[in-house]
């Protein structure tokens, strides 16, 4: 699949879901590959992954998908942001205060809805 | 480190462009002391994006901008100024995209028929409700290291993006 185009990627896939071509013929298909956009779900210990900022760094911070924010989700731009800003605010002292991670998996609504739908 | 101090950051996706805006805006950190290092010729890592009508568009990653729970970037980006849109802010200016460009997913599964399998029922047994609750009050070090999940991992590598982009006057 690595050798092939845009075009005969698009053709591929119609064959698998018996699309019809003629639907996306004027379609132009860009092919790019994202090799490591599931590796922040590989198998990991809890220690695994740094904080922005490990214990005595003074210079020095990790940022975005693979450090350790441990109310936060993965695979989300929030999660860069986030580390970026603490990693931001601890090297540089500053004091202004970084929102909260909302905690939606706490929250009884969200509970009882998934709740409902493991029913269904 | 002081306001004297020079930064540099490794990789030009969102991580380092948002760590650089914090820098200037809430460290005193100068624009012209802060080095992105990116090997490829073009910034934005996964978040990118790219091309023009002729050729059409790419962006790698997929968006979820479109949730209210993003807090730091939210707060970020509401401090942004649009490129776009003098007086917006980047904000602004994606709530604005939202809304004038709503989410147009038909179905999410189709079968061998081409026909729009029916997702409503998650088809779970009562063992599997139990492993579900029981997970979601799990302490994550009670879980010990994570293993491989075949099943799960296949279904996050079957993300595909196609963007498909008619061209003008055809």
């Amino acid at each position: 699949m690595a050798d092939c185009n845009g075009a005969e990627i698009l053709q591929e896939l119609c064959g698998h879901l018996r699309f019809d071509l003629e639907t996306v013929k004027t379609a132009d298909c860009i092919a790019c590959r994202m090799p490591y956009i599931t590796s922040m779900f590989m198998p990991r210990s809890q220690s695994d992954r740094p904080l922005p900022v490990p214990p005595d760094s003074k210079n020095f911070a990790f940022i975005s998908q693979f450090v350790e924010i441990p109310t936060d989700t993965v695979f989300t731009v929030e999660y860069s942001v986030r580390a970026a800003q603490m990693a931001v605010y601890e090297l540089l002292g500053i004091s202004l205060k970084i929102p909260a991670v909302t905690p939606h998996d706490k929250s009884l609504h969200t509970e009882f809805e998934a709740l409902l739908k493991a029913f269904k | 480190m002081s306001t004297k101090s020079k930064a540099y950051l490794v990789g030009g996706g969102i991580g380092s462009l948002a760590a650089a805006a914090f820098m200037i805006r809430d460290g005193g950190i100068r624009g012209e002391d802060i080095s992105i290092l990116e090997a490829l010729p073009v910034m934005g890592g996964s978040l990118d994006g790219a091309g023009d009508v002729a050729g059409g568009y790419s962006l790698r990653g997929g968006r979820m901008l479109t949730t209210d729970n993003y807090e730091c970037t939210w707060g970020l980006f509401k401090s942004i100024p649009s490129l776009n849109h003098p007086g917006q802010s980047v904000f602004e200016e994606t709530v604005e995209f939202n809304a004038q460009h709503k989410s147009h997913a038909r179905a999410r599964l189709v079968d061998r028929r081409r026909a729009k399998v029916p997702v409503t029922s998650m088809g779970f047994s009562m063992q599997d409700r139990m492993e579900l609750l029981k997970l979601s009050r799990a302490d994550e070090a009670s879980l010990g290291p994570s293993a491989a999940f075949p099943e799960s991992t296949g279904r996050r590598a079957g993300i595909l993006g196609l963007c498909f982009v008619p061209r003008p006057g055809r």
